[in-house]
């Protein structure tokens, strides 16, 4: 909305604000109280009220000269019976394109402007009266526009691809759904056909995009859906699944389980624990403590195994060496909050189930169902694990210390040898 | 560093061992937030987390990073961890400070002492003062550079304090982040040397702050980790794995302060 409203601003002054100082030859002139109001998709801006000198006889003259900041051209002029219009195209770090239409009658003129910026459209109406009394004003009769350059249209699609990053890239989908000046001039372009959008839907396919996605979808799961929500705002509410279906993989909970257990595949052959984890530990957490035995175990901090072992033993191995699960799984993120068997979030940490499900709770295109909720999460729900994390965490801990008899040093050492070197 | 403090008597949330028995003594803030602990008060021989408070003391307004100090016999001949020192060789203040907090090298604490202070003894009073002054009631210090000696003791709580006060010195968490330095002899010498801190380059969200050992005192450490704005103050006394639980300490705490799929 920012940027939005500095486009909406530009465009408010582009008529009454932004004129340049042309050195032109000056001439009796009338002054003219001009109102322009403006519309742009989602919003509107209040109506502003100016007062300028116009060629006696001339009014749209001025009207149309003095939108005329040096970074824009006109083209397509046409002035005939009172009405006027023309193309006009800017440059400059608000690049935009429209179209102006104006009439005189007596001592009024009405005239509209469409302009397109940064995949925005604006309508703006104004309407000047004459209020005559004298001034002294710029000649625009033999002005001659300046030789502009060829308007460059950037390439936003592109741009927006350049700047996408895995940990903001529910922004980046919600950009990509918005409709932008076209390169080739002509008109507006969408980004779903560019490859930029291909870019978008690999990185959704990645652990790291797809647990962006999910935690952000998880934010807001609780938020309503606002009346008349666009797709661009759904994407930014309900990230995962409305990416999923950008993306043509499907939106129900078996495309969303199967591109998770894919993902979790991704994740072990990159070393990516936390994500298998927090998404698959019902099913891989035994997994993850065998490798961790294999892979950690007996070697010293300074020289850890592999590197696709390093973070594994660094973030895990102590607590895994334990079979501390909690602790494991608190570590990997699904703390608090987050195993929450009955969203499906993060469920195998309690259920020790078939693994987990990425968050479907409250997004339009999520099945009845609502994802693997309806499936482990129900049934860990059952199940009466329904202690905070925070409290399982640690009464497991003190049950584990309980076991060994109590928690001296000793036991720790204990607890903790053969498993690891210095 | 005040939060610290006051939140084991009137934190909201209670202070729990979370880790049995992975050290005589451990504490863990998060966010300035005293979150994990076990004997918080049971005092402990420092080791070389002391030259922490050496650091703090040493860089008081007469600091002079360019002073010229001459390596003292007693110096060079300390025993523990050195960077390497001969008697005589002449380095900078600023390089034995390096060389003090990156390698933990006794000789170029003991040459940094001796330049300021004078004697061990006249030194350690300082260090008593300014704990004094950092509000950490149940330390005393009478070797700058942590070997063990006799009453010199200190607990995980008043370490912690320490830490949040060394955070805030650039010249002691600039050098604390190190992985490894090299330092120049005046006659040419050079010096290199590796973080005795292991988690430093291993462990991508830790920065500092400081690694310790003697007989008496076991494995310790101090350590500082921060992610997306969130920051955890670590301090293990006594920990024999102290490397493998550091680093799955502060994964955890940093994993609960930033709850979400973790990638890593």
């Amino acid at each position: 909305m920012k940027s939005n409203s500095r486009i909406v601003l530009c465009a408010m002054g582009f008529v009454s604000l932004c004129a340049v100082a042309l050195a032109q030859q000056k001439v009796p002139g009338e002054m003219w109280r001009h109102t322009m109001s403006m519309e742009a998709s989602g919003f509107s801006m209040p109506s502003r009220t100016t007062e300028m000198c116009a060629p006696v006889g001339k009014p749209e003259e001025a009207m149309i000269r003095q939108q005329g900041p040096s970074e824009c051209s006109t083209s397509n002029m046409k002035s005939a019976g009172g009405k006027t219009s023309f193309d006009f195209a800017c440059t400059g770090k608000s690049p935009m394109k429209g179209h102006f239409e104006g009439e005189q009658s007596g001592n009024t003129m009405k005239g509209n402007m469409d302009a397109t910026a940064e995949g925005m459209t604006m309508k703006m109406k104004f309407e000047a009266t004459k209020l005559g009394k004298a001034c002294e004003a710029v000649d625009y009769s033999n002005y001659k526009p300046p030789v502009v350059a060829a308007v460059a249209i950037p390439d936003t699609c592109q741009q927006i691809a350049d700047k996408m990053d895995t940990s903001q890239l529910a922004s980046a989908g919600s950009a990509l759904l918005g409709q932008y000046p076209s390169p080739d001039g002509k008109g507006v372009t969408s980004c779903k056909q560019h490859a930029a959008f291909k870019k978008f839907c690999s990185a959704v396919q990645t652990p790291a995009g797809f647990a962006d996605l999910d935690s952000q979808q998880w934010t807001f799961r609780d938020q309503p859906v606002p009346a008349g929500e666009n797709e661009q705002a759904r994407m930014m509410r309900a990230p995962l699944s409305e990416s999923l279906k950008a993306c043509g993989l499907g939106a129900d909970a078996n495309s969303v389980n199967a591109l998770q257990k894919k993902m979790v595949d991704a994740a072990k052959k990159n070393g990516s624990y936390g994500f298998v984890l927090y998404y698959a530990a019902g099913t891989e957490y035994a997994g993850v403590k065998d490798t961790a035995k294999k892979e950690c175990s007996g070697r010293s901090f300074t020289n850890a195994s592999n590197p696709q072992y390093s973070r594994l033993c660094a973030n895990y191995g102590a607590a895994l060496a334990r079979d501390d699960r909690a602790g494991v799984m608190e570590a990997a993120g699904c703390g608090q909050e987050r195993e929450d068997a009955a969203r499906g979030i993060c469920v195998g940490a309690k259920s020790q189930g078939s693994g987990s499900g990425a968050n479907l709770g409250n997004s339009q295109t999520a099945t009845a169902s609502s994802g693997v909720a309806s499936s482990s999460g129900a049934a860990a729900g059952a199940a009466g694990t329904a202690a905070t994390p925070e409290a399982s965490a640690e009464e497991a801990a003190k049950a584990e210390a309980a076991k060994k008899g109590n928690s001296t040093l000793d036991k720790g050492k204990k607890a903790l040898k053969g498993l690891f070197g210095h | 560093m005040i939060a610290v403090l006051a939140l084991p008597a009137g934190s909201v949330e209670p202070v729990t061992d979370r880790f049995p028995g992975i050290a005589t003594a451990y504490a863990v803030a998060i966010d300035g937030k005293l979150r994990w602990a076990a004997n918080l008060d049971r005092p402990r021989q420092p080791a070389s987390l002391a030259k922490l408070l050496t650091a703090l003391v040493l860089l008081d307004p007469a600091w002079k990073p360019d002073a010229e100090v001459r390596i003292s016999a007693a110096a060079a001949g300390i025993e523990g961890s050195r960077i390497g020192l001969k008697a005589a060789e002449v380095l900078t203040a600023a390089d034995l400070l390096t060389g003090m907090l990156v390698r933990s090298g006794n000789d170029a604490c003991l040459a940094l002492v001796e330049q300021s202070a004078g004697s061990i003894s006249a030194f350690a009073a300082r260090m008593n003062q300014r704990a004094a002054a950092l509000g950490m009631k149940n330390s005393h210090f009478a070797h700058p550079c942590g070997l063990d000696a006799p009453g010199q003791h200190t607990t995980a709580r008043d370490l912690l304090l320490l830490g949040e006060a060394a955070k805030q010195q650039p010249e002691i968490t600039r050098r604390s982040a190190m992985t490894s330095s090299t330092v120049r002899t005046q006659g040419g010498r050079e010096l290199r040397f590796h973080n005795s801190n292991a988690l430093i380059g291993r462990q991508a969200d830790t920065s500092g702050l400081k690694s310790g050992y003697t007989s008496q005192a076991g494995n310790c450490l101090v350590a500082i980790a921060s992610r997306d704005g969130h920051q955890v103050m670590l301090v293990l006394l006594g920990a024999p794995e102290r490397w493998w639980e550091a680093a799955g300490i502060i994964a955890r705490a940093l994993a609960l302060a930033t709850p979400g799929p973790r990638i890593d």
